[in-house]
């Protein structure tokens, strides 16, 4: 059994293998090899070789977070499912890009702790909405200066760097025109990755029946101290710990590309057009939504799944089952919640001001404002509507 | 559990490295002491702490062996891939019937290491009622939330706790204590239109 680490490298190399075979260095006829060196030089051969898609293009021109994750929900509901036995030779499969840019917000993975994530009072305090996605991985944030692509396609043309190995193959020569001599490439985390290891892009993933999609986003020039700051869950001086089930993000050290959003999202169209039409075929398909422009039969679907994401019940409520501990100054613990499906089913504690309201806590949701007013002592108060 | 996995697969790697390398240099003075470690009982612990002071004297031909015969018996699977008795779909889940209409459900090995190191299971909830190819829940792994569909109908009876504190078991046993959750079936018809071992198994080799 090979760890994590070497399993990915391995997928990393096969697939830049794989896709070295498909796009470039050997063409698989029976001709002999200086005559197919030859033709590869002449024409573009290589646009007879690529799979080709019927490609959909969507651009969000919409900068709330929950929209957009919405309408992504959406048109992945809308995405054909592909039976091995269904595919025909004839007929192209569906591939469908959509890109977007939201306002700050946090996003975290489907089986995230947000506690554990992210200080949700702060955020709560700045404003900054915390959104639970539906694919896994860690979490991010996104501000204007971050784009963000999702790709989707069917599962048997599942593949989890393809399309970063696109990106970085289009971005590179746009890249590479700046003073800063900046390469990006695919590392065996499926993140995008600048020349010093710094992080420009992560990836999250959902696998259903017969679809996929791959979605990721892209520092272009975002406020990378405000992110530092949000991220970084300062557990109240390290007298807080979450201990329970779900992802854990992996921190990375981050980078802006500092290209603009526009050009960001020209290169990409450009990239995806060329790599999955084929050169003919000029009737590329965009289409610009937002909240105004979404049809009357889109707009209860999408609408919908905005509401689920809003709701209480599924940011926070569908935590796995943990218990969230805090100590004294001394380190000595001081009370225990512990918290299953968002309501507190048990508590633990030797202080007074908890054991005696234990009954009126259990069984709440378990939000600091309501934990708070349950308890007499101050400075307990305060703590609790900091941390919770 | 991957993280203990990690740390074997990395110091035995070493180890081989190292046996190569330092072949030359062993002494024989050394082999006595490292025998009596390697007779004591072998707990997790003391197999990683007499690997990494193996690190620094050099490591014997015969502690090789040992280091990667107790991490086969540690992390190895006995399960068969693709077992006789149950039954499969083709979304890669398999079925076992237990007393009549009780059916246990769980992923195949198959789709257990194509999905990776699994990290999360978003288990149903117990008592719920399900209907054939709903999803149930969620595999999480390598970044990846894949949904998990009921082959049958019928009520979630109960689920696999286990799996809340070792996801991985889900690749370490996918048809042992890798199991997700049981079934009490509605209409035992449903089991018809599902495959055999060998069915799956054509059906894997097709796709």
């Amino acid at each position: 059994m090979k760890s994590l680490g070497a399993r990915h490298a391995l997928a990393s190399y096969r697939a830049s293998v794989l896709h070295l075979f498909r796009h470039g260095s050997t063409i698989g006829t029976t001709s002999p090899s200086t005559f197919s060196v030859r033709r590869q030089l002449i024409s573009s051969t290589l646009s007879k070789r690529k799979k080709l898609y019927d490609l959909e293009i969507y651009v969000s021109q919409s900068p709330s977070p929950y929209f957009n994750l919405s309408f992504e929900d959406y048109l992945f509901k809308q995405f054909p499912v592909y039976r091995s036995e269904s595919t025909s030779s004839t007929e192209l499969a569906k591939k469908v890009l959509l890109l977007y840019t939201n306002h700050r917000s946090v996003i975290i993975g489907r089986n995230q702790n947000p506690w554990r994530e992210t200080n949700v009072q702060s955020l709560r305090a700045n404003n900054i909405p915390i959104i639970r996605r539906k694919s896994g991985g860690g979490t991010v944030f996104h501000d204007e200066g971050n784009a963000n692509y999702s790709v989707m396609m069917p599962s048997n043309a599942f593949d989890r760097d393809e399309h970063a190995l696109l990106l970085c193959r289009a971005l590179n020569p746009v890249l590479s025109q700046r003073r800063e001599q900046t390469v990006l490439s695919v590392n065996e985390r499926h993140d995008i990755v600048d020349q010093d290891a710094r992080k420009v892009s992560g990836s999250a993933y959902k696998l259903q029946r017969g679809k996929a999609y791959h979605h990721g986003t892209m520092l272009l020039n975002s406020e990378l101290e405000v992110l530092s700051k949000l991220l970084h869950h300062s557990p109240d001086g390290g007298l807080e710990e979450v201990d329970g089930p779900g992802v854990q993000s992996v921190r990375s050290p981050v980078s802006n590309i500092g290209i603009s959003n526009a050009k960001f999202t020209d290169v990409v169209i450009h990239a995806f057009e060329e790599a999955y039409t084929s050169v003919s075929n000029n009737t590329l398909k965009i289409r610009y939504v937002d909240e105004g422009s979404i049809t009357k039969e889109e707009a209860p679907e999408i609408n919908k799944r905005i509401e689920e994401l809003q709701s209480w019940e599924w940011t926070f409520g569908s935590t796995p089952k943990f218990v969230h501990r805090f100590s004294m100054a001394d380190s000595t613990p001081a009370v225990s919640f512990t918290v299953e499906g968002g309501i507190i089913t048990d508590l633990e504690s030797d202080l007074p001001e908890f054991a005696e309201n234990k009954d009126t806590i259990v069984g709440i949701p378990y939000r600091g404002a309501e934990v708070a007013s349950r308890i007499g002592c101050k400075l307990w108060k305060q703590r609790l509507l900091r941390s919770i | 559990m991957s993280s203990h996995k990690n740390i074997l697969t990395a110091t035995t790697r070493l180890a081989a490295v190292r046996s190569r390398s330092s072949a030359a240099t062993r002494s024989a003075a050394r082999v006595p002491l490292l025998h009596s470690r390697l007779y004591s009982k072998p707990t997790p612990k003391t197999v990683l702490w007499q690997r990494s002071t193996v690190r620094q004297t050099a490591p014997t031909s015969s502690l090789l062996s040992v280091s990667v015969t107790c991490r086969r018996n540690y992390v190895s699977s006995k399960d068969e891939e693709t077992p006789e008795g149950l039954r499969y779909t083709e979304e890669h889940e398999w079925l076992a019937l237990e007393d009549g209409n009780l059916a246990v459900i769980g992923i195949t090995a198959y789709a257990s290491k194509a999905l990776g190191d699994v990290v999360y299971v978003e288990l149903p909830t117990v008592g719920a009622s399900v209907v054939a190819g709903e999803p149930i829940g969620a595999v999480e792994s390598v970044k990846s939330a894949s949904d998990i569909y009921s082959p049958v109908s019928g009520e979630i009876i109960e689920v696999n706790e286990q799996l809340d504190k070792k996801p991985g078991l889900v690749n370490a046993e996918p048809y042992r204590r890798g199991w997700i959750c049981k079934i009490l079936i509605k209409d035992t018809n449903e089991l018809e239109s599902m495959m055999d071992n060998n069915g799956y198994e054509t059906f894997i080799a097709s796709s």
